[in-house]
């Protein structure tokens, strides 16, 4: 009681500043403080800013280019930055737009979300700039463009990587219960489930249950490019989707199987395969670079994907391969020195070096069969058997619509399945019928 | 004009000339967005291009009969009876602690806004890691045989993010309670202990009553902030599972920055703007008394 007197003069005098103590003051004027360079970061208008994904060893593989560029090229040098924390590039990217703080140059692109900037007039046709066919057929990737990648009569990415998913199964795990033959059907895959989860806490198949509309090309997707003998998801021509046909009813039902049975768990499990958690896993040649580097011990098989029961025994094993690259916008001051550097971006050694940073496969039509990549695939096996599988890939429908078609993918079948709510049959219809609602009504 | 500032008296002159700096800071900053806000709910508008198409009451005529509107106002309402009770029961008790202690008390209350300064992103991906399936608070709860699927439950992924939320305001709303408690004149105490009154009795007769002040501002920052959660849910769980962490703004950033339909999104932030203020409306008129 003694500090009584003391304790009210003190707080009655000023009630509401007395808890702002000068610790607080010191805390409030350091985040005002840096919040000032972010206020004032004002990029130079001679320079050309270039934005790439923010992963470790794409930005290893940037910031060769981009020194090596800005070396020689001291009047035009590039503002290089990683593209800013966020669910997706895409939508990152898109804010950035539309708030006109977005770059001149930007990587990790895909052909969708390229539909959806040319719509809009916002990024430039890349085959009206000069040398942009000689560019492709130095490449290699001439019949690449052709089919894949034309949008209205354009072409507005210049890919740089393709990366077809296939099945990883853990080494340890096989040997332990005697597995010599990888299964290859849905049925033979469940059998071996049956064998391997019954007698032990693992799972089966690691798959990322989030609702991130991006994930659904390395599972779903995916799976349907198998059951489908490499047939498109989309008709883009007839505006519909193939979800409810004999492949997308075959994928919904192995997936609705595969969470009723317990054989993946309806929660994410950070890196579960390769900690040794699941049997399985689906995986681009992207993920053995940072595995080998997180996990050095881990031992896996890669295998194609599975496909349904009564899929022919003589046809080769279809997959999905996401491919981006980078897109050039309308906006650039210095629109011929960023071509310039679009230009020399794509060189043979830059895609060596690209394959042995990234793992990921350059677009190229010769990259099995030119020596520059030759040596690095004896000695690399795993990454061939992907270059491979790129044969048998099949490439991301071009529409402005993806994002909306995969929320609605999401929605209406890949969450109600997880959480066995809907039939593999109801499911695969709603989800079906919304998409081909969004595809007949724009453009 | 001069006879406008005739009739106005010099000490008038000096007020008005005070509030004329954040007069023009208002104008920029909140009245001119907020009007081209309002013009361009009634557009189609795909937010990077320079058309823009007058579509009149189309697009809140849409947003009444979207579905994800509906699951988003549930959402909100859930969010709201975990994160108001819960906010306001610790931030009390931690004010409450920080209130006897005199040592270095300054230190924990400017400590405690560490969480409030933190960024959303970053804190997200952090709680994320924590929570997952196999994350460090799984790990210790599979010491006592439980697992809590936090965010891959529909039941419980809102109160989850509840719980996140909480710990980011926990200090923020400690503050406003503490300031609040030593506003309370030591002398009412004392005569209710000569009159015999115990603690629980003064606790609930003196404090929580002359605390009115606070409650009514950290309800009407709650009912604010209810409505307008989206950093956590957007990175942590992306809306679901099955819709069940869906939140206006999630909604709001989909159909302006996703979809492409900036006139939509707009729309939809006027409803909801609207709603929020009905909320805090609502709350006002039940909570706040005048305590003098």
């Amino acid at each position: 009681m003694n500090s009584y007197p003391q304790i009210i003069s003190r707080h009655t005098a000023s009630p509401f500043t007395s808890p702002f103590s000068n610790h607080l003051r010191s805390i409030l004027l350091i985040a005002l403080l840096a919040s000032i360079p972010a206020c004032t970061t004002k990029v130079d208008s001679q320079n050309i800013t270039y934005w790439t994904a923010p992963s470790l060893e794409l930005s290893r593989f940037e910031k060769i280019i981009v020194d090596e560029w800005n070396d020689s090229h001291p009047d035009s040098p590039i503002d290089w930055k990683t593209i800013p924390a966020g669910i997706s590039s895409e939508e990152v990217l898109l804010t950035a737009i539309a708030t006109k703080t977005g770059p001149d140059i930007c990587a990790n692109i895909f052909g969708g979300f390229a539909s959806q900037l040319a719509d809009a007039g916002v990024i430039v046709a890349l085959d009206t700039l000069p040398g942009f066919w000689d560019l492709v057929a130095k490449r290699h990737m001439t019949n690449i463009i052709r089919n894949n990648w034309f949008y209205k009569g354009h072409v507005y990415v210049l890919p740089v990587y393709t990366n077809p998913e296939m099945i990883w199964y853990n080494k340890e795990i096989l040997n332990a219960f005697n597995i010599t033959v990888l299964p290859r059907t849905y049925g033979e895959f469940f059998d071996l489930l049956k064998v391997v989860c019954s007698a032990s806490d693992m799972y089966g198949l690691h798959i990322d249950v989030s609702s991130k509309w991006y994930r659904r090309w390395f599972d779903y997707l995916t799976f349907y490019a198998a059951a489908s003998g490499g047939s498109p998801y989309l008709d883009m021509d007839n505006k519909a989707a193939f979800f409810d046909q004999e492949a997308g009813i075959a994928v919904t039902t192995f997936f609705h199987k595969l969470f009723a049975k317990g054989y993946a768990p309806k929660f994410e499990i950070q890196d579960g395969f390769q900690k040794g958690l699941f049997l399985a896993a689906i995986k681009g040649a992207g993920d053995i670079v940072r595995t080998k580097r997180i996990y050095p011990e881990l031992q896996y098989h890669i295998a194609p994907l599975l496909v349904p029961d009564n899929y022919p025994a003589d046809s080769p094993i279809y997959t999905l391969a996401e491919s981006k690259g980078l897109v050039l916008f309308n906006n650039t001051i210095q629109k011929d020195q960023a071509w310039d550097f679009m230009r020399h971006y794509f060189t043979d050694e830059h895609d060596s070096l690209w394959l042995a940073i990234t793992n990921y496969l350059p677009v190229r039509e010769d990259l099995l069969s030119n020596s520059i990549f030759k040596l690095y695939f004896e000695d690399n096996p795993e990454i061939k058997r992907y270059a491979v599988t790129t044969a048998f890939s099949v490439p991301l429908s071009i529409t402005p619509h993806t994002v909306q078609i995969q929320t609605i993918l999401n929605r209406e079948l890949w969450q109600p399945i997880i959480y066995g709510i809907k039939s593999p049959l109801a499911a695969s219809r709603d989800a079906n019928s919304a998409i081909n609602r969004i595809l007949r009504s724009g453009p | 004009m001069n006879s406008i500032l005739a009739k106005l008296k010099s000490n008038e002159l000096v007020g008005y000339g005070l509030i004329l700096p954040y007069l023009i800071y208002s104008l920029i900053i909140w009245v001119y967005p907020l009007m081209w806000g309002i013009s361009i709910a009634f557009k189609r508008w795909n937010i990077i291009s320079t058309e823009k198409t007058f579509i009149g009451l189309s697009n809140f005529i849409q947003v009444i009969h979207d579905p994800l509107f509906w699951i988003a106002f549930k959402n909100t309402l859930y969010f709201m009876v975990v994160f108001i009770p819960l906010s306001i029961f610790l931030s009390l008790s931690v004010a409450l602690l920080l209130n006897r202690i005199t040592f270095l008390r300054s230190f924990f209350a400017s400590g405690y806004l560490i969480s409030y300064v933190s960024a959303g992103v970053a804190y997200s991906i952090v709680f994320n890691l924590m929570f997952s399936g196999n994350g460090i608070i799984n790990t210790w709860l599979s010491g006592i045989g439980i697992t809590i699927p936090w965010f891959s439950s529909p039941k419980i992924a809102m109160a989850s993010i509840a719980i996140i939320v909480v710990w980011k305001f926990l200090g923020y709303y400690s503050l406003i309670f503490l300031a609040g408690l030593q506003s309370i004149p030591k002398t009412i105490y004392e005569s209710a202990e000569i009159d015999g009154a115990g603690r629980i009795t003064q606790f609930f007769r003196i404090t929580i009553p002359l605390l009115n002040p606070s409650f009514t501002i950290i309800f009407i920052f709650a009912i604010m902030l209810s409505f307008n959660v989206f950093t956590e849910p957007y990175m942590i769980t992306g809306g679901g599972p099955l819709d069940s962490t869906q939140t206006f703004v999630m909604q709001i950033y989909y159909h302006t920055f996703t979809n492409l339909h900036a006139g939509y999104g707009s729309s939809f932030a006027i409803i909801v703007a609207a709603i929020s203020f009905a909320f805090v409306f609502f709350i006002r008129k039940i909570v706040e008394k005048d305590i003098a």
